[in-house]
């Protein structure tokens, strides 16, 4: 009898052998491996006397049954046996683990990649299309500091001039809703980010299309309609037909009258627009980067995370005063209203024009009509009952509050089951409010998970279903009453509702994943109602393992790159994570490509915190670096309007900036020096800062056993992950502690 | 490090036709490591070793290595078919 045959003949006997019982797990692979090895030794005599062609009869018989039961459950196999994630890991282990190495290795216009080489003495970010060169800052212990600029599709790092690490490239733009007067919706960033769509609302056709850097040469990043024309806001300078005002990046702008406030980082500056060019009125410290920004005739409505912030609207008598007696602001970070309202009756007599307060959820969305303020959120009083209904227990809901007070009047939880509902406990209508506006008297919600439009008058709940190709809503708007406009951001599409039918128009093509990420599962929740899709809005889960402090929902970026998953590292890949999270749910309540939110989540990509350009102002030595014309002297001006009371643990939590100033060159390379002083680079290594290891609690010094992920510390600046659980994993020094924590700022 | 020496060295001993001696000093070198890495994994662990992919991966092939013993005299074939399976579960043992 040949090998080959012998082969065939052992082979077979296993797997026939592992096929009876077929276990799936190596445990039971081995097993039979050995029970036919020792039972062919014990038989031997007997079958070494059959025929040779039986005997690969037999083993051939045996191979095709065990394949056959193997084969379907490859997969399982694979999971059980810890297999799952491997290849992830190979990746990050390939793009991280080596010397020069980037993270994160897509490109993020805007935003700050870190370079790790520690021999060079140059890196600088080269964009090809464009010819043109962004130096980065070292930042010692051979870690450079490269900040993307929003105009750039695709870049390589070079290392002291020689093009090393191509980026990938960047992810598909978002669309957004610019501005829509009575006749035309301006859409930006479809399907580039440099694509300008304007739309006529009456016909529902393209009136314009700009392609390509439509503003000399700038970036469009915001507009407002303004009497006549429209004012574009773009990442250098507010600029309308004949003016321009460079007045630094505009991350979000709103117009009343002639008055336009424009967010600029941390500060909101308005500025007067007359017949000779731009007049700066005022700039006010906000203490955090406005994501959401509104006005009505009285003031300016700023908002991210939960905090909301009103600024009155600077008029030619207060102008004056308000410079010279610096900015006065009422806190009110009670979620109390009586309190909100005394606080804001004493405001009113000092003269104070800044309100603030602390919403009980995040805020997604929000729109005001007079004395209406209106904001879409996924908390209602989660964060009190959380430790008895569990970590994921989101409450969709509109929040109402009173303008002039900004006390909450009033909550509405859209989140219901109709009769349609097939499950215990599913819910499946008022889903993932994501967009708000008022017609008249009523406020019209979208809702991106269940695809519906509502509107909601004096507490009434009316929805009424999306065609399918805007069935994810993400924004909306009404130029004219009885006229709709929404923006479907997963689908690519604008959808416009006029004399009782849509009409939409393709933008950008469909994204699969992001539409199965607003997906609800039977339990009525979607990836989205924690992970809030943009804004950078989050979901605050329950305190858990005995910690005392809610938690937030992690961010979900740099994911490709990042693995395991979860704090405990339960899952090696995407894949496992979401099928695991979905069937925790009750299952998905309708197909969903479960491959194309894995491809969508991994291309999700956030980088460090870009202060870069603030540095050149501040440090010869970066000099090459992109400079902010004009901001640097306001920002003085205005210093002296910070709130200067010691930022509180909450507002570390919501992760924006709570000082105004942004850390220097000098702040950024100490606190680094600190870092790895004590220790931080040994876990949270060059440039991901992450090892990806999983660490026990006994490692950790923690009293709590399990196992513990190592998360990248990217990003965490503008992120609601401060600490995992509210409390540092490691213990240093209050002076190392403050420096360190200086150098996280401007991650 | 007990654990890749320590397999490695069972992998050489099982495999390669060293002098008689030569292969009685990786033996107690591998015996050695293995149970050292093994006790070690167990205090840590405890009974929830098997519960770890890796550890389950481990033990297996320690089975293995105690049947291929067993099989020395059996033919090429089931040695190789053996040592292969071994191979593959020391592999996820590492890599898992």
């Amino acid at each position: 009898m040949t090998a080959r045959a012998e082969l065939t003949w052992r082979l077979g006997v296993w797997l026939g052998a592992w096929a009876l019982v077929p276990h799936v797990s190596f445990t039971a692979l081995t097993l039979a491996l050995v029970a036919s090895t020792l039972l062919l030794r014990v038989s031997e005599a007997r079958w070494r006397a059959w025929p040779a062609n039986l005997r690969v009869g037999i083993g051939a018989f045996g191979i095709a049954l065990g394949l056959a039961t193997l084969a379907p459950e490859a997969d399982a196999l694979g999971r059980h046996e810890g297999l799952d994630g491997v290849a992830p890991r190979a990746r990050a282990a390939w793009a991280l683990d080596r010397t020069p190495s980037v993270f994160p290795t897509r490109l993020v216009p805007g935003e700050r990649h870190f370079v790790l080489a520690p021999n060079a003495e140059r890196v600088a970010l080269l964009d090809e299309a464009r010819e043109e060169r962004t130096d980065g800052v070292s930042l010692g212990h051979g870690l450079f500091a490269v900040d993307a600029p929003f105009a750039i599709e695709r870049a390589v790092i070079a290392i002291d001039g020689a093009p090393s690490l191509t980026l990938d490239p960047r992810a598909a733009p978002r669309p957004q809703i610019g501005c829509a007067t009575e006749d035309r919706a301006v859409v930006l960033g479809a399907p580039r980010p440099s694509r300008v769509t304007v739309v006529d609302v009456a016909s529902g056709r393209v009136r314009a299309e700009r392609h390509d850097q439509p503003i000399h040469g700038e970036l469009v990043r915001a507009c407002v309609s303004a009497r006549d024309t429209i004012v574009w806001g773009t990442d250098r300078a507010v600029l309308d037909g004949t003016h321009r005002w460079d007045g630094g990046r505009v991350d979000a702008m709103v117009a009343v009258g002639d008055v336009i406030a424009v967010a600029v980082g941390n500060v909101l500056r308005f500025v007067r627009r007359a017949d000779r060019g731009f007049e700066p009125l005022l700039d006010v410290a906000l203490g955090f980067s406005p994501v959401h920004l509104l006005a009505n005739e009285e003031a300016v409505f700023a908002a991210r995370g939960r905090r909301v912030v009103s600024v009155a609207i600077p008029t030619t008598e207060t102008e004056t005063e308000t410079e010279t007696e610096t900015e006065s602001e009422t806190e009110s970070e009670s979620e109390s209203e009586s309190e909100s309202e005394s606080e804001s009756e004493s405001a009113s007599e000092l003269r104070r024009t800044t309100l603030r307060t602390t919403l009980p959820g995040d805020v997604i969305a929000m729109a005001v009509r007079g004395a209406r303020l209106a904001v879409a959120t996924n908390a209602v009083d989660a964060v009190d009952v959380i430790d008895e209904v569990g970590n994921h227990y989101v409450e969709d809901a509109v929040l109402e509050l009173d303008a002039r007070t900004l006390a909450v009047t009033r909550a509405h939880r859209t989140a219901r089951r109709t009769r349609r509902q097939d499950h215990p406990g599913a819910v499946d209508a008022g889903l993932l409010p994501r967009a708000l506006a008022f017609d008249g008297e009523k406020l019209v919600v979208a809702f991106a998970g269940s695809g519906e439009l509502g509107g909601l008058v004096s507490g009434a709940l009316e929805t009424r279903r999306l065609p399918r190709a805007l069935a994810t809503p993400t924004a909306l708007t009404i130029p004219v009453p009885g006229v709709r406009v929404v923006l479907a951001e997963p689908e690519g599409r604008l959808g416009i509702w006029r004399d009782e039918r849509w009409q939409t128009i393709e933008l950008a093509p469909a994204s699969e994943g992001a539409r199965a990420f607003h997906a609800p599962t039977r339990s009525g929740l979607a990836c989205a109602s924690c992970h809030v899709d943009g804004g950078d809005a989050t979901h605050r889960l329950g305190p858990t393992h005995g910690s005392s402090t809610p938690r937030a929902a992690p961010e979900l970026a740099n994911l490709a790159l990042t693995p395991p998953y979860f704090r405990s590292a339960a899952y090696g890949s995407l894949e496992t994570l979401i099928e695991e999270s979905a069937r925790l749910f009750g299952g998905w309540r309708e197909e969903v490509d479960a491959r194309a939110l894995v491809a969508w989540l991994e291309g999700r990509a956030r980088g460090g915190n870009a202060t870069v350009d603030s540095w050149s102002a501040r440090d010869g030595s970066a000099g090459t670096l992109r400079s902010r014309d004009g901001l640097d002297t306001s920002m003085d001006d205005v210093r002296d309007g910070l709130d200067d009371s010691t930022p509180s643990h909450d507002d570390m939590r919501d992760g924006v900036d709570t000082s105004m100033e942004p850390p220097t060159l000098d702040d950024v390379r100490d606190g680094l020096d600190a870092f790895v002083a004590a220790g931080c680079a040994g876990c949270h290594v060059f440039p991901a800062f992450t090892d990806r290891r999983v660490r026990t609690g006994a490692e950790l010094g923690r009293a709590r056993r399990g196992r513990w992920d190592t998360p990248s510390l990217v990003g965490l600046a503008r992120t609601h992950e401060r600490f995992a659980d509210g409390e540092g994993v490691h213990r240093v020094d209050t002076e190392s502690y403050e420096r360190i924590a200086r150098f996280l700022e401007s991650l | 490090m007990t654990s890749a020496l320590g397999w490695l060295a069972l992998t050489l001993f099982l495999s390669v036709p060293l002098a008689r001696r030569v292969r009685r000093v990786v033996a107690a070198l591998a015996v050695g490591f293995a149970l050292t890495h093994g006790t070690l994994a167990l205090a840590c662990a405890g009974p929830h070793l098997l519960d770890h992919a890796p550890s389950r991966h481990g033990a297996l092939a320690s089975v293995l290595a105690v049947t291929l013993l067993v099989a020395r005299r059996d033919g090429p074939v089931a040695r190789w078919l053996l040592l292969a399976a071994m191979l593959v579960l020391i592999g996820l043992h590492v890599i898992a």
